[in-house]
């Protein structure tokens, strides 16, 4: 690894010129993600009902300060530096424009902007400080282990929560569906990363990980997101004994899971796919918005109610339901709930986003070779794990939840700066030859 | 003489996708229909943002192609929520504003393919035809999964969830036909003016 790290790095002349430029911006960029990520296990920890803390929480503070160091350089260096750090894809800025355009049909402008601004925050500085922080293996690397951290801190604490306090909290998230996207994409990024390090103790740390995420997961979209993405890394694995491993460990997470919802005292999941009508988890609730979602859509086709409006509008949309819906809302599906938000042309935009980025990790699997020992398939197929999770997620729940959305963009820069990274290594190698 | 027939297909697409645009305008203006719009300085801000001539940015550029197609996606989504009625002497006949504008719009697209004949195919389509290909997939897939789930729990028929995929259909029309003409600049800056202006009455009349 390290003389595939001396390789990138000799032939890499933009790197070389842009590290002696930059070094100090590029520690900052390391330091802020790993904060921003780890400090994102913590969700709005301890103040949940404040705003001010919402907007100012450790993991948005550091793509704030980060905002600001990146603004000024830029200024003070008149923009000569842009190259060596890539900005998002043009989806990436049709969908925040998209969302900056549907203001204008805001009935409360305080909100929509409020939620544009987050948008813009998390899409703009969160893509440029995970893009600037990855510049080679080694802190591709850290950033993993930052992820791993982030899972284990979750899954922990959640696991105490529920099975040593008997609490209904999920860890550090009051919801399920919270939790169920952020670890429902965290734990296949994080055990993808640990199956394939080769060591014993990362092995066992990711079958942890993975057993973990499966028995303290309380919604069905934290499940789904599971098993997708532990399939896609069990579809792609090229070593048969990984397979079977990774294999056995999900169906021994899965198996844990069905026997501890068996007690009627510990089953949320239960609850999750039953028909109940009350707050929290329950099937109806989640076609009750399903439903409500569409007939926005209908009526509101391309302008939506406006960015983060959806609440305003939400109650007028429940009609051609039996009854009026009195349980507390919450958005149960990324798709719909975007496609509400900013009408037809978001989710358009944002299935350019995922087509985009989803077609890079794929290719870049695609183009290499099927050896684990190959570097580049390695982070290739742990991204692939990570997207497929991710998508799987946004149909129970949102990704675009506050809180965790770093985690969409996480996956998303990952993509796109492991594709960067080993195509210069792969030109290197090409030249070489 | 094919050269000629080429200058005159791009000048009547052109033309009529123009004549769409501002039909769409006057209807919404002249027609007293309300316009549900709370903020129309942002879709001024945007309708100018299009009139700016970038030299070489190509980012921008595509940009304001998305920009351009949104507002005019808006425009017709106005037009979209009122009908007009058409009576003969035993039926009626009710048909959305929209459909003139969907109308113009194809017909421009047609010619405007005519004046392409024989030439490279527009790359930026091809970028996201997929991405509204998989919003088609996945608009029809949550169709096919929530209709006999809710038809299960409740015995609704929930057959006007189709409308969705109607008007997905309609705009998946306006798209094709519009995203190849907004490459070109002076049609970008065309509707830009013209949108320009209509959000400038809207700003002031307070509709």
């Amino acid at each position: 690894m390290l003389e595939q790290t001396t390789a990138l790095e000799n032939n890499s002349s933009i790197m070389i010129i842009s590290r002696s430029r930059t070094d100090w911006l590029y520690t900052a960029a390391i330091i802020l993600s790993a904060i921003a990520i780890v400090s994102s296990a913590f969700h709005f920890w301890p103040f949940e009902q404040s705003n001010i803390w919402q907007a100012l929480c450790p993991s948005n503070l550091a793509l704030w300060v980060w905002s600001i160091l990146l603004t000024g350089y830029c200024f003070l260096k008149r923009f000569k530096f842009v190259g060596i750090f890539s900005l998002p894809h043009l989806s990436v800025f049709a969908y925040l424009g998209v969302n900056i355009l549907s203001v204008a049909f805001a009935p409360d402008l305080s909100r929509a902007v409020n939620f544009a601004i987050k948008l813009g925050l998390l899409l703009l500085g969160g893509f440029t400080l995970f893009s600037f922080a990855i510049r080679n293996i080694r802190s591709l690397n850290t950033i993993y282990a930052s992820i791993t951290l982030a899972a284990v801190i979750s899954v922990s604490y959640c696991l105490v929560n529920r099975f040593a306090l008997c609490s209904d909290k999920f860890g550090f998230f009051n919801s399920p569906y919270k939790y169920g996207t952020f670890i429902g994409t965290l734990a296949p990024l994080s055990s993808a990363y640990l199956f394939t390090g080769g060591k014993k103790w990362k092995i066992l740390l990711g079958g942890a990980v993975v057993i973990g995420a499966f028995i303290s997961s309380g919604s069905l979209g934290a499940l789904a997101s599971l098993v997708v993405g532990m399939s896609t890394l069990i579809l792609i694995l090229p070593e048969w004994s990984l397979k079977f491993l990774v294999s056995a460990t999900m169906l021994c997470g899965i198996g844990i899971l069905l026997l501890l919802n068996t007690s009627p005292a510990v089953s949320p999941l239960r609850n999750d796919i039953k028909p109940l009508e009350k707050d929290g988890l329950n099937l109806k609730q989640r076609y009750i918005e399903w439903q409500a979602e569409i007939n926005i859509l209908e009526a509101r086709s391309i302008t939506g109610t406006s960015a983060g409006c959806i609440n305003q509008y939400r109650s007028n949309f429940y009609y051609r339901l039996p009854k009026l819906n009195t349980l507390k809302p919450f958005d149960q599906n990324g798709w719909l709930a975007t496609s509400a938000e900013t009408g037809l042309l978001g989710l358009v935009s944002l299935c350019w986003i995922l087509t985009h980025y989803g077609k890079l990790a794929f290719c870049r699997l695609s183009n290499t070779m099927q050896k684990l020992n190959n570097t580049i398939y390695r982070f290739a197929a742990i991204n692939l794990a990570g997207f497929t999770a991710m998508s799987a997620a946004n149909i129970f729940s949102s990704v675009h939840y506050n809180g965790i959305l770093i985690v969409f963009v996480l996956v998303l820069a990952l993509i796109s700066r492991t594709t960067w990274i080993f195509g210069e290594q792969q030109n290197a190698d090409n030249q070489n030859y | 003489m094919t050269k000629q027939i080429t200058t005159r297909a791009k000048i009547i697409g052109f033309s009529l996708s123009a004549t769409a645009v501002i039909t769409a305008c006057c209807v919404c203006l002249f027609s007293e229909m309300p316009i549900p719009i709370e903020h129309p300085v942002i879709l001024v801000v945007a309708s100018l943002f299009l009139l700016i001539p970038f030299a070489s940015n190509y980012s921008a550029k595509k940009f304001q192609k998305i920009v351009g197609f949104y507002l005019t996606s808006v425009l017709v989504n106005e037009l979209s929520l009122q009908n007009f009625q058409l009576s003969g002497d035993s039926i009626d006949v009710t048909i959305s504003y929209s459909a003139p504008v969907f109308l113009l719009c194809i017909i421009a697209y047609m010619m405007g393919k005519i004046g392409d004949a024989g030439k490279f195919q527009n790359l930026g389509t091809i970028n996201i035809l997929p991405a509204w290909l998989l919003a088609v997939i996945i608009i029809i897939f949550h169709m096919a999964f929530l209709t006999p789930m809710l038809m299960r729990f409740y015995g609704y028929g929930y057959e006007r969830n189709l409308s969705v995929l109607g008007s997905l259909c309609l705009y998946f029309l306006l798209f094709v036909a519009l995203w190849g003409k907004l490459d070109r600049p002076r049609f970008r800056q065309f509707i830009g003016v013209i949108l320009t202006v209509f959000y400038f009455v809207i700003t002031f009349a307070k509709r």
